[in-house]
C-alpha cells in the first residue's frame, strides 16, 4: 500500500493506543471505512470513540431533524436548523481532522423531510459494499434484518446495538472472522533475537529474565446471522441458568418491539401512562413467543426504561466501539455475539445467541 | 433531563454539588456524562496542561487547545452542550492546602479521576476526615475499575497495601546490569548525576560494596572517589572524556572487580572498532521512525550532540528535571543506555519502547475511560439516591470471565480493622537501622513516600514529646541530617506522626535492626499477614472475584504508579 505509514503526527496522536494495540492495528483501522445508522445517545457515543481511534472514513445516516435531540448525544451537536447527521459533521471533523466524514444521502439535499424513514429500507447491496463495518442503532427490528441480511451475505462486518434508559444492548455478526492474538513467546525462540552482537556468549545470561517476548496466533471465528440469533430457544435452558444470567434480554425484546409497533420510544408526556401499559401487554407476548416463565420478566424495569441514560450509552457505546475496534483491526478474541448491559442490577454480560 | 431517573433522584442531581479531581481521560467522559445526567453544579480541579498525547481519548480537547490548562478546556466544552451548569474550573493541585477539610464538606459527592497514587490516598483522607462518600476509579490499557468509599462503611483506598513501585538493587544499577530496564535506570541516574540535581543514593560509577555487604578492594587503585558530578565539572563536561569515563574505564574498573564476573558474563569496554559496524536489521517500512532500533554508532554520535546541549540549558536554567517528552532528554537517555546495553551485551531498545519505559508510560484509549466514567456516574446515582447499600466494586477485564460478565461486580468489602488510614487509632510499624537513617530519611521516604503525608509533624512518645519534624519551614531543619539513633530512638520507640491539613494521625512503631534488609532497601514496613491472609481468604470465598479480576486488581494497582 502506498501511503500505509503514518505520519509523525500521526504516530504522536495516537501514541497511547499503539502501546497498547501496536501499529499494525492501527494501520487497519487507518484503512477502514465504517457506516453508521442513528445517532442517539448509543451511535453518538460510537461516534466519538471510533472517530478518536483514527478509521479512514466515518459516513452516517440519520435524517431525525436537529430538534430530536436528546440526553445522551447531546456532546456532539453544534450547528443548528439540520439534520442529526449533519449537525454532528463539524464537531466530529475537529474532534479528529484525520477522519473523513460523511453523511448520506449526501449534504447537498438539505431535505427538511425528516420522516423519511425509508432510507434504511433503501440501502441496498451496491451502497453497503463501500463498507467495511457497518453499525445500526436505533432502528426497528425489519431494518435491522435486512441490513444484517446483506452484510452477512457480502461479508461487511455488523453490529447493531441500542439503550433504553438503564437497559442496553448490542449484538455482533462478523460472519467468518480472522483475527491474531499475542500470546508470550517460548523461551527458545526469544533467545536468538539480537544478532546484532558480536559478543554471542552473553545471550544466554543477559536474556533469561528479560520482559516476556511475544508472537501472535492466527485463529477464525464463525458468527451466527441475527435471524439465526434470535431464533434462539430459551425455552430449554435450566431455571438456573437464568439465576446466572439476568433475563436483561426479554426486557431488551419487549423495549424492541415497542419501537416497532409505536416508531418510537417509550416517553414521559402524555402517553406515559399508555406507554407503561402497552410495556406489560408487550411483556406477555415476549413470554409467550419466548415460550419462558412470566417470572422471568420482572415488571420493575418499567420505571427505569424511560428516555436516554447518558452513563448507560457511555457504557454500551464504549465497549460496543472497542468491539468495532478489535473487529476492524482484526486483533484479539472478538465477543460472540451478544453483549447486555442492566444498570439497575449493575450486570454486564457476553452471552451466545446461537440457533440452537 | 433523564426521564428514567425517579423524581427525587432528579431533583437530588440537578441541586447536588460534586467535585471531580482530574480532567484527563476518565474526567473529560466523566464531566460529559455528568452534564448529561443533569448535574447542574460542578468542581473540577486539575494541575495539567493539554498535550498532543492526549487527543486519542481526551475528547474535550482539541489540536489548537494544546498547553492550555485542562480544566479551562473542559468547562468551555462542556459548557457549550448544556449552558445552564455552573462549572468551577480550578487549575491547581489538589494536594494545596487550600482545598482542605472545609472545601470537601461542601460538596455532596467526590469522584476521583485521578492517575497517581499520591493523590488518590490524598482525597481519600480527606474525604474520609469530611465525612463525604468518594467514587475511586483508575483505568489502564483495556483495564479499568470503579469502587466506593465511603468512612466506617466500606474499605478506603487504602485499607489495603498497594504493591510498591519496582525498584533495583543500586549494585545491579551499577555494577552489573542484566536487562534493558537497569540500563534505562542507570541512564535517567546518569542525567540527574550530570544536569539534575545530584542524589547520592543514585549514583552511577561502579559501587565497591558487593550485594553481601562485603567491600571490594580493587587491583585497580587509582580510582578517584569523587561523585561522578565533581568529576565531570572538573572535566568541563568534554563529552569525549565523559564518553570515555562511562564506557571504557568505569568499564574496566568494573572488570577489575573479579568477583563480581565468577557467575556471570563480564562487560566489555567500547572500542571504536565496534563503532563501525552499524549493522541495521530494522525493516524500516513495518515501523514508526522511534521504533527503529539505533546502532551503536548512532548512539554515540547522539550522545555526542545531546550531552553539550543539556550542558548549556542546564548553565541557562538550572538543574534539569527529566523529561521523556523533551528530546533532548529522551535522546541522551536512549543513547546512553544503549551505549550501556551494548557494553554489557544486553539488547538494545528503541526509543519507542524506551519512552514508555523511562517514562512509564501507561497506554491508554477512549472506550475505556468511556466505560468507567459511565459506571462512576452509575455509582454515584445509587449514592445520592440513598441506596449506598446497592454499590459495587466493579472491574473491567479485557475479556468476559468465565460467568460471562464482562463487568465483573463485587460487594463492597468491609474496612480493614488494622488499616493505618482509616482504624480509629492508626499505627503502622516499620524495621530500620537507627544508626544509619537520618531524619531526613524517615521524614521523605517514610513518611511522606510511603504513607502519603503531604506536611507531617513528628514527635517522640517519650513522655517529653520532643519534636523531632515540624511542619514548619525551616524549624527542624537542623535535624534533618541527624541519624534517628542521635535522638535516642533505638530498639524499639514510638513516634506520633501528624498531618494536619489531612487530618490524620498515624503512631509510629520504630525498630532498630542492624542486619542489612532485603534488596538494600532502607526500611521495611512490618504488616500484620495473618489478618492480610485472612482477609484475602475471605474475599476468595464470597466475592464474585475470579483470577482474571484479581489479576485486574494488581495490575489496576501497578498502574497507579507514577
Amino acid at each position: 500500500m502506498a501511503d500505509d505509514r503514518l505520519r509523525p503526527d500521526e504516530a504522536e496522536q495516537y501514541d497511547r493506543q499503539i502501546r497498547l494495540w501496536g501499529l499494525e492495528a492501527q494501520k487497519r483501522l487507518r484503512a477502514s471505512r465504517v457506516l453508521l445508522i442513528g445517532l442517539g445517545g448509543l451511535g453518538a457515543e460510537v461516534c466519538k470513540d471510533i472517530v478518536l481511534a483514527g478509521i479512514k472514513s466515518l459516513t452516517i445516516i440519520d435524517n431525525e431533524y436537529k430538534s430530536d435531540v436528546n440526553i445522551g448525544n447531546r456532546f456532539l451537536y453544534f450547528t443548528k436548523d439540520t439534520t442529526r447527521a449533519k449537525a454532528v459533521m463539524s464537531r466530529l471533523r475537529v474532534l479528529n481532522p484525520n477522519v473523513v466524514i460523511n453523511t448520506y444521502p449526501d449534504s447537498d439535499t438539505t431535505s427538511t423531510d425528516n420522516t423519511d424513514t425509508n432510507i434504511v429500507k433503501a440501502i441496498n447491496d451496491e451502497y453497503i459494499s463501500k463498507f467495511d463495518l457497518l453499525c445500526a442503532t436505533g432502528c426497528s427490528q425489519d431494518e435491522l434484518l435486512h441490513l444484517n441480511e446483506i452484510c452477512h451475505r457480502l461479508k461487511v462486518k455488523f453490529f447493531c446495538g441500542d439503550t433504553w434508559g438503564y437497559y442496553g444492548y448490542f449484538f455482533t455478526d462478523l460472519q467468518e472472522h480472522s483475527y491474531v492474538i499475542t500470546v508470550p513467546k517460548e523461551k527458545e525462540v526469544a533467545m536468538e533475537i539480537d544478532e546484532s552482537s558480536n559478543k554471542d556468549k552473553h545471550q544466554e545470561v543477559s536474556h533469561l529474565e528479560e520482559e516476556e517476548e511475544e508472537m501472535t496466533i492466527k485463529k477464525v471465528m464463525s458468527f451466527s446471522s441475527l435471524q439465526e440469533a434470535l431464533s434462539h430457544d430459551w425455552s430449554k435452558k435450566p431455571s438456573r441458568y437464568f439465576k446466572r444470567i439476568p433475563p436483561t434480554y426479554f426486557i431488551i425484546q419487549v423495549l424492541q418491539q415497542f419501537r416497532d409497533h409505536k416508531g418510537r420510544n417509550p416517553s414521559i408526556g402524555e402517553d406515559a401512562e399508555e406507554d407503561r401499559q402497552f410495556l406489560y401487554k408487550l411483556c406477555e407476548d415476549v413470554t409467550k413467543q419466548q415460550n419462558i416463565s412470566p417470572d422471568l420478566i420482572n415488571k420493575e424495569f418499567v420505571n427505569y426504561c424511560f428516555s436516554e441514560l447518558s452513563p448507560v450509552c457511555a457504557i454500551v457505546g464504549g465497549v460496543l466501539a472497542q468491539e468495532i475496534i478489535k473487529a476492524i483491526s482484526a486483533n484479539d478474541i472478538p465477543f460472540n455475539n451478544i453483549f447486555m448491559y442492566d444498570g439497575v442490577n449493575s450486570t454486564g454480560i457476553v452471552e451466545a445467541l446461537i440457533r440452537n | 433531563m433523564a426521564d428514567c431517573l425517579n423524581e427525587s433522584l432528579r431533583n437530588t442531581v440537578s441541586t447536588s454539588k460534586v467535585l471531580v479531581v482530574g480532567a484527563g481521560g476518565i474526567g473529560c467522559e466523566l464531566i460529559k456524562n455528568l452534564v448529561l445526567t443533569g448535574f447542574k453544579n460542578l468542581v473540577i480541579v486539575d494541575l495539567d496542561t493539554i498535550d498532543v498525547s492526549n487527543l486519542n481519548r481526551q475528547f474535550l480537547f482539541q489540536k489548537d487547545h494544546v498547553g492550555r490548562p485542562k480544566v479551562e478546556v473542559a468547562r468551555e466544552s462542556a459548557l457549550a452542550f448544556n449552558p445552564t451548569a455552573t462549572i468551577t474550573a480550578i487549575h491547581d493541585s489538589i494536594l494545596n492546602p487550600e482545598y482542605n477539610i472545609s472545601f470537601y464538606k461542601q460538596f455532596a459527592l467526590v469522584m476521583n479521576a485521578l492517575d497517581n497514587k499520591k493523590a488518590r490516598n490524598h482525597v481519600n483522607r480527606l474525604c474520609l476526615a469530611a465525612g463525604i462518600t468518594l467514587v475511586e476509579s483508575g483505568s489502564a490499557g483495556y483495564l479499568g475499575q470503579v469502587t466506593v468509599i465511603r468512612k466506617g462503611a466500606s474499605e478506603c483506598y487504602e485499607c489495603q497495601p498497594k504493591p510498591a513501585p519496582k525498584t533495583f538493587p543500586g549494585c545491579t544499577i551499577r555494577n552489573t546490569p542484566s536487562e534493558p530496564i537497569h540500563c534505562i535506570v542507570w541512564a535517567k541516574h546518569l542525567y540527574s548525576q550530570l544536569f539534575g540535581e545530584p542524589d547520592a543514593d543514585n549514583d552511577v560509577s561502579p559501587d565497591t560494596a558487593l550485594e553481601n555487604g562485603e567491600v571490594m578492594e580493587a587491583e585497580n587503585e587509582v580510582v578517584q572517589r569523587v561523585s561522578t558530578r565533581q568529576w565531570v565539572e572538573s572535566k568541563e563536561y568534554n563529552p569525549e572524556q565523559v564518553f570515555e569515563k562511562l564506557f571504557v574505564s568505569d568499564i574496566e574498573y568494573l572488570l577489575s572487580m573479579e568477583k563480581l564476573w565468577q557467575t556471570r558474563q563480564p562487560p566489555m569496554p567500547l572500542k571504536a572498532e565496534s563503532l563501525l559496524s552499524s549493522s541495521d536489521e530494522n525493516d524500516r517500512d513495518m515501523l514508526l521512525p522511534d521504533q527503529r532500533i539505533w546502532s551503536v554508532a548512532e548512539c554515540v554520535k547522539v550522545f555526542m550532540k545531546s550531552l553539550p546541549v543539556l550542558r548549556e540549558r542546564q548553565l541557562k536554567e538550572g538543574e534539569l528535571i527529566w523529561d521523556k517528552d523533551d528530546h533532548n532528554d529522551l535522546d541522551f537517555v536512549v543513547a546512553t543506555a544503549n551505549l550501556r546495553c551494548h557494553t554489557f551485551g544486553i539488547q538494545l531498545k528503541s526509543k519507542f519502547d524506551i519512552k514508555s519505559m523511562a517514562g512509564n508510560i501507561i497506554p491508554a484509549i477512549a472506550t475505556t475511560n468511556a466505560v468507567i466514567a459511565g459506571l462512576i456516574v452509575m455509582e454515584a446515582l445509587k449514592i445520592l439516591d440513598g441506596q449506598f447499600n446497592k454499590c459495587k466494586t466493579t472491574y473491567l477485564p479485557k475479556n468476559p470471565n468465565p460467568r460471562k460478565r464482562l463487568l465483573v461486580t463485587c460487594p463492597l468489602l468491609k474496612p480493614n480493622p488494622k488499616c493505618y488510614v482509616c482504624s480509629p487509632c492508626p499505627e503502622a510499624s516499620v524495621k530500620l537501622n537507627t544508626n544509619s537513617t537520618t531524619i531526613a530519611t524517615l521524614r521523605d521516604k517514610i513518611i511522606i513516600g510511603h504513607f502519603g503525608m503531604i506536611a507531617p509533624d513528628v514527635e517522640i512518645d517519650d513522655g517529653k514529646g520532643t519534636i523531632l519534624i515540624s511542619s514548619e519551614e525551616g524549624e527542624t531543619d537542623d535535624n534533618l541530617p541527624k541519624f534517628l539513633g542521635e535522638f535516642n530512638i533505638s530498639g524499639a520507640s514510638r513516634l506520633k506522626v501528624d498531618d494536619f491539613l489531612q487530618n490524620y494521625q498515624l503512631i509510629l512503631n520504630l525498630f532498630h535492626s542492624d542486619e542489612a534488609l532485603s534488596d538494600e532497601k532502607e526500611f521495611e514496613v512490618i504488616s500484620d499477614d495473618n489478618i492480610d491472609e485472612a482477609r484475602l481468604v475471605k474475599r476468595k470465598a464470597e466475592d464474585d472475584i475470579e483470577s482474571t479480576s484479581k489479576k485486574q486488581r494488581t495490575d489496576y494497582n501497578n498502574s497507579l504508579i507514577q
